[in-house]
């Protein structure tokens, strides 16, 4: 009887011991992970705080600069500033242990200093366009330890893309888009080569109607005029009214896309934030400018469409 | 002139109080500076940090690296800032002399536009081989020739008139003035906000290495008008007399010229524009001990000191985690201050 008690004990000690052992070895495996995947991080760039959110790993972002505008829920984390003009101890206040910012980040001398506080500094500056989002995502998903929604959200994106060559490959016609970034006391301002607007318009299957210059220029109302868009395109948030006021500014009363109606208003980051929706909104404005060009029967918008049309 | 210097301070009594005052308040602004900012560090820690015992690394990297450095900065900007307006407004004889009027603003403004608006295109040989010190650099650079060319302007036949000074440093501010609007015309957004940025002043993110030589140029440049406050205490006199009195006028003046393009255009180089400074500082304190240069130079720097280290201090903790631009903090309690004093003043008088 002593003896199976013995025994007994014999087992449970040592399996207790190996349990304990087990259960060490897992919590350093785990802590080891733990330093490879940040848990704090702070963001400056706006896609890259979409993109975290829509892997729903929000809960690792402490802090994000002030071009985090979507989702509006990202407007309630501690805000860093315009990401162009970081404050080191700003964030480092934040306590984090890894700061995840896109290539206009800056000033470079306070990456710097925050590189100096061992604080890890990652730049993401090789996926800034409407290619590289997909490589951007999973990037993204690598360093928030979210691989598989990674995967399925930059999948996800190839159907925008099917969508839209499906779309392209029954135009015939090209027509002269113009892109107006805002207008600055009256005066349009219009994208050239180089801009993010430029890349779009070609994506969806447009001749940028200002093509010919480059970065984002004003427009004087001659050359508005000599220009004759087919369409205009105005970027707007929304519920501003920006149709009106396009339509009526000498530059563009007379062109044709003003006769045809042919003005419409997207929202700047949903377009133009290089984020998981950009692929979307391109497609939304293949379809504004080739009326007559079908989608998939089986495609849907995904997002909200934050764009209203003339 | 110097109309509001006759105030019903008593200024044998405020001379003796005013440096021991000062530099109460040059030690307690060091300790809140060190001791305040976005990571919150308990006194002890910071004591030992100083003290070099401490082993934690996020601590000494953001005493020693972030806030030291910075606060040094602002301490010798402001003290630099403010004993060049205090000789501005001598020389001029002019209680609204600032050192724009020799270009010295106008030409840092010049070169570290022409820095940021092509830095991508023409000038990307200089961006790429100087790096980080590229903006400062083109900023000193252009501040040096710009005041060198005012300088020759109005100085003929060995001989520096205050009058031609005046006149040569509005045309020629005008002139670069125009110049910027072109470049500012031709930048794209990124460089305009950057310009904008700059235009407000920063002391932030600067490495010892980074500010090391911005500090010996201002520092020389502040023991040497130092030395000047006797000769200019005389030249308020007026010039003929302080030449009969054995000053070297033109020397003087020269002097007073280079050091304080030296002195603002490492400044500017470094932050960036900062106003008000050195308008406000002397400016008060002209009026509670009164114009002697001996008294007044040494109160300029300790309390053009402490006022910019408090500007700071306020910059940076005033919305953590983000940080205002001190250019807006300078004018914005300065410029109340000086008007409560003006009236104060004002009533007296009458």
């Amino acid at each position: 009887m002593a003896g199976t008690m013995n025994r007994l004990c014999g087992i449970f000690s040592s399996s207790v011991l190996l349990s304990a052992a087990f259960i060490s070895f897992s919590c350093a495996a785990l802590a080891q992970n733990n330093q490879q995947k940040a848990q704090r991080i702070v963001v400056a760039g706006g896609s890259i705080t979409e993109i975290i959110y829509r892997l729903g790993q929000q809960d690792k972002i402490v802090g994000v600069d002030s071009t985090s505008t979507f989702p509006a829920k990202a407007n309630d984390k501690p805000q860093i500033g315009y990401v162009r003009n970081l404050s080191a101890e700003g964030v480092l206040s934040l306590n984090p242990d890894l700061l995840l910012a896109e290539a206009d980040a800056g000033p470079h001398k306070i990456l710097n200093q925050l590189k100096q506080t061992n604080l890890a500094v990652t730049t993401l500056d090789q996926h800034d366009n409407l290619a590289g989002i997909e490589q951007k995502i999973i990037t993204i998903a690598k360093i928030v330890d979210s691989e598989p929604q990674g995967q399925l959200l930059s999948q996800s994106l190839k159907i925008d893309r099917q969508a839209l060559s499906h779309l392209l490959a029954q135009v015939k016609r090209q027509p002269r888009v113009l892109f107006v970034l805002s207008l600055r006391n009256g005066q349009p301002l219009v994208s050239g080569r180089g801009t993010s607007a430029h890349e779009v318009l070609l994506a969806a299957g447009a001749k940028n109607a200002t093509g010919e210059l480059t970065g984002w220029k004003p427009l004087s109302t001659e050359a508005a005029l000599a220009i004759n868009p087919d369409v205009i395109i105005t970027m707007g948030r929304h519920g501003q009214d920006q149709l009106a006021k396009v339509e009526q500014l000498p530059h563009f009363k007379f062109s044709n896309a003003v006769k045809n109606k042919q003005i419409f208003t997207i929202d700047g980051t949903y377009l133009l934030g290089m984020g998981p929706r950009s692929p979307q909104a391109v497609v939304e404005l293949a379809t504004w400018l080739h009326p007559d060009a079908k989608l998939p029967e089986n495609y849907q918008f995904r997002y909200a469409r934050t764009s209203s049309g003339g | 002139m110097l109309a509001l210097s006759e105030t019903a301070f008593n200024r044998a009594r405020s001379r003796q109080l005013i440096l021991p005052v000062l530099l109460i308040s040059v030690i307690l602004l060091f300790f809140l500076n060190i001791g305040i900012g976005g990571v919150a560090i308990d006194l002890s820690t910071i004591v030992n940090v100083l003290l070099g015992n401490s082993q934690q690394e996020m601590q000494n990297a953001i005493i020693w690296q972030i806030r030291l450095p910075r606060l040094i900065l602002a301490f010798v900007v402001g003290a630099g800032l403010s004993i060049c307006g205090a000789a501005m407004q001598a020389i001029f004889r002019n209680p609204l002399a600032d050192p724009g009027l020799i270009g010295v603003s106008s030409g840092a403004v010049l070169g570290a536009i022409m820095v940021i608006v092509l830095g991508n295109s023409l000038l990307a040989g200089f961006v790429d081989k100087f790096g980080l010190y590229a903006l400062p650099l083109g900023a000193f650079i252009g501040c040096l020739l710009i005041c060198a060319f005012i300088y020759r302007l109005s100085s003929g036949q060995g001989q520096l008139s205050v009058i031609s000074l005046l006149l040569a440093g509005i045309a020629v501010n005008a002139m670069v003035g125009s110049v910027t609007g072109v470049l500012t015309y031709i930048s794209d957004d990124q460089a305009l906000r950057d310009m904008t940025f700059w235009s407000m002043g920063s002391l932030a993110g600067n490495s010892w290495s980074l500010l090391m030589p911005s500090l010996c140029a201002i520092i020389v440049s502040i023991v040497a008008l130092l030395r000047l406050a006797k000769p200019l205490n005389l030249y308020l006199l007026g010039e003929a007399q302080a030449k009969h009195l054995g000053v070297g006028v033109d020397q003087l003046k020269k002097q007073v010229f280079f050091f304080t393009a030296l002195c603002v255009g490492a400044s500017v180089a470094i932050c960036g524009m900062i106003g008000f400074v050195g308008f406000i500082v002397p400016h008060l304190l002209r009026m509670i001990i009164g114009p002697d240069h001996r008294y007044l130079f040494p109160a300029s720097i300790l309390f053009g000191g402490s006022l910019l280290a408090l500007a700071d201090l306020i910059a940076r903790t005033i919305i953590i985690p983000s940080e205002v631009p001190i250019g807006l903090i300078t004018s914005a309690i300065g410029g109340p201050f000086f008007m409560a004093v003006l009236l104060k003043s004002y009533k007296k008088l009458n």
